[in-house]
């Protein structure tokens, strides 16, 4: 009796053992592999809504995936983010009002399937993005008109002057596409795009643009396989023919790439990735996201009638522990000196930025006659640890100019949904770029999209909203850029949304790969990471 | 010639706060093939204690028991050795003692390949049922679709099928109907009869045991206070415990009541009174009962008994002295 | 009428006659009343979460646009009355049309069709993992009550039911995969193994049917870690259940009397003790399933397994109404169902129930 039971417990253990080594015998254990495959974990969720440039998210998971498969008519080089180049097209002029802008295409650009590249696939392109009225639909805001006077040559036209239209060209989701195989495929650019068009699911299957890569499969075990184009145009083939782009949690990316051959992680936590940095055959790069994360009072008195107090705005702008928020938020953090993130044009040096000053801040407190201010400090829970964190410090802060903070944690969603109906009194959110130009910050102008949600209507600081027109209209980029110097630093002073810090994030690879590099456009191109 | 044979048996459990409980404190007791002998003793006095380690199922702290000259070997997780298999049980729940998943017939016949490894003889299930006196067709039925008398009967049918030479049977009657009871006592003394097959036969319902018993052992508090032929005893009980229990049955079939004459709870058996265990409630008590523990003193025509009463001091005394306490 | 009388009748004879297939038809009807009710209190749950569905799947530009969301709400049918898009939403159901996911952009049940095979193969295999190792541990111990092995196992049954199974799962991996290598870390296949041709959606049948032995063998060794850590509260359950039966059963003197007629132990085990101590195993298991599947979201998520688990989650994270609701109806069914296997074994083993 105990010798049988004891058999059948030993038969069972010898069992999966037996299939355990023949797991790791028979294929490679660790994510990472040999040869031509480079392996990237990400802690993005894919669907097939993330395989249509028009459709799908414009966040730094989804992004790298279009940059490979999908080109677009202007591009960076060199990591110079104030400054568009050629990709597409071979050149562009825009007219003297920067109201029209004249693209010249190349000639010898094909699709992955064969098909040459015209200017009819650039403007169904653009033309769907704007109709389908997607996620990523608000990047042709302003255009009214995408034509094609002959086959290498588009001409887009905006409805006021839009000096920002080439950096916007650069985003991934302006990818040029296929227009016969989408056309084929359910894929339309009619007015009635957002109802009509079905193509999205089928461009989970197969990819239809110029990119380096193509797309092989998708999902199938939570990852996007991508394997080089064979009828790519660009001059350097990408060096390894198949990338896998791995749904991976962050916490298991750790243990992935410590095993991995080839492979690169793009989420661990930062204060854990510069842990690894002892780590041998790893490599490990801490950066500073293009994310800008900011706190807001509700200027609106409707909300708050103390948020909305001047003096206790300006107690919150001098108060504020910038420095130990910087710490807390880890490495690779860096003060966000303006809204602009460095790197863009018209960013500030960090010398630019406002400092603690405790006096000061008390005394406005004390100026504004309100007896123990008290504010409730909204921002969301599960988007990223250090919100909380974050959170804490500003509460404690505070609480040394006599401001009583109180936290609200709400879930994603329905934190969401408050403050983009401007209801949260304060609080604690982040900007992402949607492109590399500093007109995406006139969100923050009074009456610009965060500034409604801050209560701060253009009618409340008519200067500034004249000042910021008048950057945004600015054409020539020199100009521009000391516009934008001089609007932030106006901005730093009156705004009541006071931009915090650009938080840190982390690319750990394996240290045989060169070519590994964060971009604030596409995040991660895949064509340029090659084996050392 | 005995097949059973239990010589000085103690069984003691330890309680969950850890205080022993000698639940049969030093019993020596025999069968003989076609011989049925009754235990009787009031409830808690440890007979199923005694019934279990007779039969193996509880290891026995001391003492030793004998099946057919062979030491018994507890009953555990080990497949039974194949000479033990004679030495069958049949328990007082008819209704736990049957697994209720499984048609009765598969219940008899289970272990019969091992029987037969022991004597080359198969019975077959027929035959078992038509010998407790039941239809063929019983087989195919599940215990919950028989009544508490037949169970038994399948129980006993169950016991059957290891042709045994002993079976204990702990209260095998109790659970069943009066009118019940009687028809499967005849059952028993016929088996005991004609099969000859030894029984050790608990109950406290003492008719039952007057009725069928050929020897009647009287248990008090762990120890057996009186051995004899069941006639006899019956007749002219010797132990004050005895005549008390017995001068307390009026009838067959009714169930033994607590009888009258004994008064007072009966002892905890983890902390059994000094000297004669009985002495407590007992109305022949003497100074010498309470301190020293009376042996067990033979009494010829296969009696013997354990009271100072029967001891040297007494002989002269017990004749005429009986009519003194003896209640009729 | 008469054919009320008639059907009335027919019934009466398929009950007598057929116990135990009145009993799963009715069940099964319940079932689809049940769908509705649980589709209509998930439907209303969801639309009430203080959640903008057009503000959770578009970005922070897109949802300022009146037009991109007014678009977005046409397209999944938002725009109209709570009432009448949930009569719009049976209509569909009716038709098996489980609507559109917002995330996927495929039809909810086509996801269902992708993401429930990865979920069923772990479930299942945990659900093995735990029933056979669970019942072992659970008799042995039960036969050596009070001994080292049940001591041990009671230890460990108890660690097992209080040990966070995101900390399980880290640590598992950290020392199959990261410290020995002895097992591949997350996903369903080796990022270089391509997968089988889809038949069933279960990795390892699929792989096996196209005759790819080492994709079998890769497919296998990815969901021993996952499964395993799956298993591993719930395999303390059923042990914890397991030897209680079986403790319940070996105080029955039936076994007892089986032992004494000199029954091998393994004939008294199987014919005795486990079919006594079964219907309690089977409770537990059912039990047991509904554990596995709530904790698929977790497991899921950690091991990057494309299941129902994550599908779940993503759904709930972007506030994908047609797909949270999609999930909700799959486990509830799910689970009714298990139920409904577990009632009907119950009786089949129980002659008791199955002949009264
Ligand atoms: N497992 C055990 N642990 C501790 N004490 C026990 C155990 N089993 C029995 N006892 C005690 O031993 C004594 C004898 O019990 P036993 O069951 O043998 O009596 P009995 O004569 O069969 O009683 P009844 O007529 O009620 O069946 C009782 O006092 C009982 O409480
Ligand atoms: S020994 Fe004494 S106390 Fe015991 S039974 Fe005999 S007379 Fe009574
Ligand atoms: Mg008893």
């Amino acid at each position: 009796m105990r010798i049988r039971n004891v058999g059948v417990l030993a038969g069972l253990l010898s069992f999966v053992s037996i299939v355990a080594a023949c797991g790791s015998t028979g294929s490679s254990a660790g994510s990472g592999s040999s040869g031509s495959t480079l392996v990237v974990d990400s802690k993005f969720s894919f669907t097939s809504k993330d395989a249509d440039p028009a459709r799908g998210g414009v966040d730094f998971t989804a992004v790298p995936l279009f940059h490979a498969m999908y080109d677009t008519l202007l591009t960076f080089a060199n990591n110079d983010y104030t400054k568009p180049v050629a990709s597409l097209a071979s050149s562009f002029t825009p007219s003297a009002d920067d109201k029209t802008f004249t693209f010249k295409l190349r000639k010898d650009v094909t699709f992955s399937n064969g098909d040459p590249m015209t200017s009819a696939d650039v403007v169904f392109s653009f033309l769907r993005l704007q109709n389908v009225k997607d996620t990523p639909s608000y990047l042709m805001a302003g255009v009214t008109s995408v034509t094609a006077p002959d086959t290498s040559t588009v001409v887009i036209k905006t409805a006021s002057p839009d000096p920002a239209l080439p950096f916007v060209l650069t985003n991934p989701a302006m990818a040029v596409t296929n227009a016969k195989q989408l056309q084929a495929h359910g894929g339309t650019d009619a007015q009635d795009g957002s109802k009509t068009d079905s193509a999205t699911s089928w461009l989970g299957t197969a990819s239809v643009g110029t990119g380096p890569y193509v797309l092989k499969s998708y999902s199938a075990s939570a990852q996007v396989v991508l394997t080089a184009n064979p009828h790519y145009w660009g001059p350097n083939k990408p060096h390894y023919k198949t990338v896998v782009y791995s749904a991976v949690d962050p916490d298991t990316q750790a243990l992935n790439i410590r095993r991995g051959t080839n492979a690169v992680a793009l989420d661990i936590p930062t204060t854990q990735a510069s842990g690894m940095k002892s780590l041998h055959g790893l490599s490990v790069q801490l950066f500073s996201s293009p994310i800008s994360l900011f706190l807001f009072m509700n200027s609106n008195p409707a909300i708050s009638s103390t948020a909305a107090n001047p003096d206790i705005q300006n107690a919150v702008r001098y108060g504020l522990d910038y420095t130990g928020l910087i710490s807390l938020a880890g490495p690779g953090s860096a003060r966000a000196a303006g809204i602009v993130p460095p790197g863009f044009l018209g960013a500030l040096p960090q010398s630019d930025a406002i400092k603690t000053d405790l006096a000061k801040a008390k005394q406005y407190v004390q100026h504004s006659g309100i007896q123990n201010p008290t504010l409730q400090l909204h921002y969301q829970t599960g988007t990223s640890a250090i919100v909380q964190t974050l959170a804490s410090r500003i509460q404690s802060g505070l609480a040394q100019v006599g401001i009583t903070v109180t936290l609200t944690p709400q879930s994603a969603i329905v934190g969401l949904q408050d403050y983009r109906a401007g209801k949260d009194a304060m609080g604690l959110f982040n900007w992402a770029p949607d492109y590399p130009d500093p007109n995406d910050y006139l969100a923050f102008i009074p009456g610009g999209t965060v500034g409604l949600r801050a209560g701060w209507p253009a009618s409340a600081n008519p200067g500034l909203a004249a000042q910021a027109a008048a950057a945004a209209s600015t054409t020539v980029d020199r100009d521009r850029g000391a516009k934008y110097v001089a609007l932030q630093h106006e901005l730093n002073l009156a705004s009541p949304i006071y931009p915090l810090v650009f938080p840190g994030e982390s690319i750990v690879s394996t240290s045989n790969l060169s070519g590994v590099q964060f971009s604030s456009v596409w995040y991660l191109d895949f064509s340029q990471i090659k084996n050392k | 010639m005995t097949v059973l044979e239990l010589v000085d048996v103690e069984v003691t459990y330890e309680r969950s706060d850890g205080t022993p409980v000698g639940a049969v404190a030093g019993v020596s007791l025999s069968v003989n093939p076609g011989e049925i002998v009754g235990l009787v003793g009031e409830t808690g006095c440890g007979k199923s204690s005694l019934a279990r380690a007779a039969c193996g199922l509880t290891r026995v702290t001391a003492g030793s028991v004998h099946f057919d000259g062979r030491p018994v070997r507890p009953l555990g997780a080990r497949e039974r050795a194949v000479q033990d298999i004679g030495l069958q049980m049949v328990f007082q729940n008819p209704y736990s003692s049957l697994n209720p998943r499984r048609r009765v017939g598969d219940q008899v016949a289970d272990g019969m390949r091992r029987t037969k490894q022991r004597d080359g003889q198969r019975l077959t299930v027929e035959t078992l049922l038509e010998r407790v006196g039941l239809a063929p067709e019983v087989a195919r039925l599940f215990p919950f679709q028989l009544s508490g008398g037949q169970r038994q009967r399948i129980a006993l049918a169950r016991a059957l099928a290891a042709r045994p030479s002993v079976i204990v049977l702990d209260e095998p009657l109790s659970a069943l109907d009066v009118s019940v009871q009687a028809q499967v006592a005849n059952l028993l003394r016929n088996l005991a009869d004609e099969l000859g097959v030894g029984m050790l036969l608990i109950s406290h319902d003492l008719a039952i045991v007057h009725e069928v018993a050929d020897r009647t052992v009287v248990m008090y508090l762990g120890r057996i206070v009186e051995t004899g032929p069941t006639r006899e005893l019956w007749s002219r009980p010797l132990h004050p415990y005895s005549t008390a229990l017995i001068g307390a049955i009026p009838t067959v079939g009714t169930v033994g009541r607590l009888p009258e004459a004994l008064i007072g709870e009966v002892p905890d058996p983890a902390q059994p009174p000094s000297g004669c265990r009985f002495h407590p409630r007992c109305s022949a008590v003497m100074d010498k009962c309470r301190s020293i523990d009376p042996p067990t003193f033979n009494q010829g025509d296969g009696r013997s008994m354990a009271c100072w009463l029967a001891g040297p001091d007494h002989l002269g005394r017990l004749g005429e002295s009986r009519g003194q306490w003896h209640p009729s | 009428m008469t054919m009320a009388i008639l059907s009335v009748r027919a019934l009466k004879r398929a009950r007598t006659r057929h116990p135990i297939a009145v009993f799963v038809i009715r069940r099964l009807l319940a079932l689809v009343a049940l769908a509705l009710g649980i589709s209509l209190v998930s439907f209303v749950l969801t639309h009430l979460v203080p959640g903008n569905p057009a503000v959770a799947n578009l970005g922070q530009q897109a949802s300022n646009d009146p037009a991109a969301v007014h678009a977005f709400e046409a397209r999944y049918g938002l725009d109209k009355p709570l009432p009448e898009q949930y009569v719009i939403y049976v209509g569909h159901l009716l038709h098996g049309d489980l609507g559109v996911s917002e995330q996927t952009q495929r039809p909810v049940l086509t996801d269902m069709v992708s993401y429930a095979p990865p979920t069923a193969e772990l479930a299942l295999t945990a659900m093995f993992i735990a029933v056979v190792v669970g019942v072992g541990l659970g008799l042995s111990a039960a036969l050596r009550h009070n001994g080292w092995l049940d001591r041990t196992v009671r230890i460990f049954t108890l660690v097992g039911v209080s040990i966070p199974i995101f900390w399980f799962a880290l640590l598992a991996l950290y020392i199959f995969y990261l410290r020995f290598g002895i097992l591949p870390g997350v996903g369903r296949l080796a990022p270089t193994v391509q997968p089988p041709p889809t038949v069933t959606g279960f990795a390892t049948i699929d792989s096996l049917l196209a005759g790819q032995w080492s994709t079998f063998v890769d497919a296998v060794s990815h969901l021993i870690l996952p499964a395993v850590v799956l298993a591993a509260p719930v395999t303390s359950l059923i042990t914890r259940f397991a030897r209680a039966a079986v403790l319940e059963v070996l105080g029955n003197d039936y076994v007892n009397a089986a032992r004494a007629k000199g029954l091998p132990t393994h004939t008294v085990l199987l014919r005795h003790v486990l079919r006594a101590a079964l219907s309690s195993i089977i409770t537990v298991a059912g039990l047991a399933l509904a554990n596995v599947l709530t904790g698929t979201v977790l497991v899921e998520r950690i091991f990057s397994w494309p299941g129902i688990g994550q599908y779940a989650y993503n759904s709930a994270i972007n506030l994908d109404l047609p797909s949270i609701m999609g999930a909700t109806l799959f486990v509830a069914i799910v689970y009714t169902l298990t139920n409904l296997v577990v009632d009907v074994l119950y009786t089949v083993i129980d002659p008791r129930v199955r002949l009264a």
